[in-house]
């Protein structure tokens, strides 16, 4: 019996050592997380620290519902309507009029603010767009995201707070990393939804947002309409499949994100220091400033489009047809 | 050193073994450094320099040079890890058993995001 069991107490005594080597992780900050639906989208948010207690997160849910609210009724009385409508004509100037704050009706003409905004329909007439884009019906929505998560940032900073995610469907701010290890942002493919074309470095601190095609869209008789729409012509922008912008903060690179694409690019960032900017085309070629480059860590092989190798011969077959 | 500890030794130099011997298909982009089961550095392959790091026994350095990572120095008494040389691709992996730390190299594409934007 003790030549049986010796080895026996042996293994456990070992797995106990193993065991305890593997707890001892467990004890200290660690990453905690909820999450919450406002405007549109998920929101995320991640806290490395000791405790994140449900009386903070009550209040960060709370602040969400209050600024959701106050986007909803766009009273330009309102100080933060008023603040964040100043932002947006900034873009407009700078996008000479393809970004525009009032583009309500024409968003609704096209159903981009529904329930059902995927499925398939008619979209609307030149004569209709016309009509819409004349009641210029205020719609700070490009904007409203990223200030709600600068805000939230910000309130959870006074929390004491330091390290921690915020996500609003991709409007994201990083800060702080996850003990001695950074936060790992990736920003994902436009076309192919469980692929990732790179990471971002957080380095303390990453506002990072993106306006794609993929987003919110319909198909109808194989021509795809997003929500990106250009003032000047209330129709779908048509240059690029989704531009990134890294900024100071979540709105500006929001606001960045959408005033480019809807833009096709042209834009004057003459006020800006050194855009961080990544443009995905439709080709799957992605082009970046330096400044984003500097950032960024790619997924892809060098001189090759992010996607396998089967998916690219085809590309270049379908392009050659 | 006691039979459990030549056990368990054993156990990870066949987990360590294994996991080197995975296909080596891409240059890394990360030096991962593990304690037990605790990942407790992530460094870029692309910043040069040398980190201290603690394991159970005492002190390892690793170094970064030129998108390679190595222990350059470790308290232990065969070096088996220190002897494992420059890693510079994905999966490869140096396991100093006595202080119970991990160096492995991995690639950007690996492991789990904390969010995904766009």
């Amino acid at each position: 019996m003790r030549n049986f069991m010796t080895p026996v107490k042996h293994l456990v005594r070992s797995l106990v050592v193993a065991c305890t080597f593997v707890l001892s992780a467990c004890g200290g900050p660690q990453e905690h997380f909820m999450m919450t639906y406002a405007m549109g989208t998920s929101v995320v948010i991640k806290v490395y620290a000791e405790d994140f207690p449900a009386a903070d997160k009550d209040a960060l849910i709370k602040e969400l519902t209050h600024l959701e609210d106050v986007f909803k009724k766009n009273d330009v009385n309102d100080g933060i309507v008023r603040y964040v409508l100043r932002e947006a004509l900034r873009y407009q100037v700078a996008s000479q009029g393809a970004f525009s704050p009032y583009l309500g009706a024409v968003i609704d003409l096209w159903g981009f603010n529904d329930e059902g905004a995927a499925q398939s329909r008619k979209p609307p007439s030149d004569g209709e767009i016309r009509t819409a884009l004349g009641k210029k019906q205020l719609n700070l929505y490009a904007l409203a995201k990223g200030y709600a998560v600068d805000t939230l940032a910000r309130k959870i900073e006074r929390m004491g707070y330091k390290n921690y995610i915020i996500n609003a469907g991709g409007d994201l701010i990083a800060k702080g990393s996850k003990g001695e290890v950074p936060w790992r942002v990736d920003v994902r493919h436009p076309r192919f939804i469980h692929r990732t074309l790179g990471q971002l470095k957080v380095d303390g601190k990453l506002a990072v947002a993106t306006s794609g095609d993929y987003q919110n869209y319909f198909v109808y008789e194989n021509e795809w309409y997003h929500h990106l729409l250009n003032a000047k012509t209330g129709k779908p922008a048509r240059r690029y499949q989704a531009v990134t912008v890294i900024a100071n903060s979540v709105m500006e690179a929001d606001a960045l994100a959408t005033a480019i694409f809807v833009s096709d690019g042209v834009i004057d960032l003459s006020d800006k220091m050194e855009p961080a900017v990544m443009v995905s085309y439709h080709n799957d070629r992605q082009e970046m400033s330096p400044a984003f480059e500097r950032k960024f860590i790619t997924n892809c092989p060098k001189n090759d489009p992010c996607i396998s190798r089967a998916e690219y011969l085809k590309l270049k077959e379908k392009e050659q047809k | 050193m006691t039979r459990a500890d030549v056990l368990l030794s054993g156990v990870l130099a066949l987990l360590t073994y294994g996991y080197s011997r995975r296909p080596v298909t891409q240059v890394g982009t990360y030096a991962e450094v593990y304690a037990g089961a605790t990942r407790i550095a992530r460094l870029d392959l692309a910043e040069n320099g040398t980190h201290t790091v603690k394991g159970r026994l005492g002190e390892l350095d690793i170094t970064i040079k030129d998108g390679r990572a190595r222990v350059a120095q470790a308290t232990c008494r065969d070096k088996r890890c220190v002897r494992m040389g420059w890693l510079s691709h994905s999966g490869e992996a140096a396991l100093c058993v006595p202080n119970r730390v991990m160096l492995k190299v991995v690639s950007a594409q690996e492991g789990t995001p904390d969010a995904v934007v766009g």
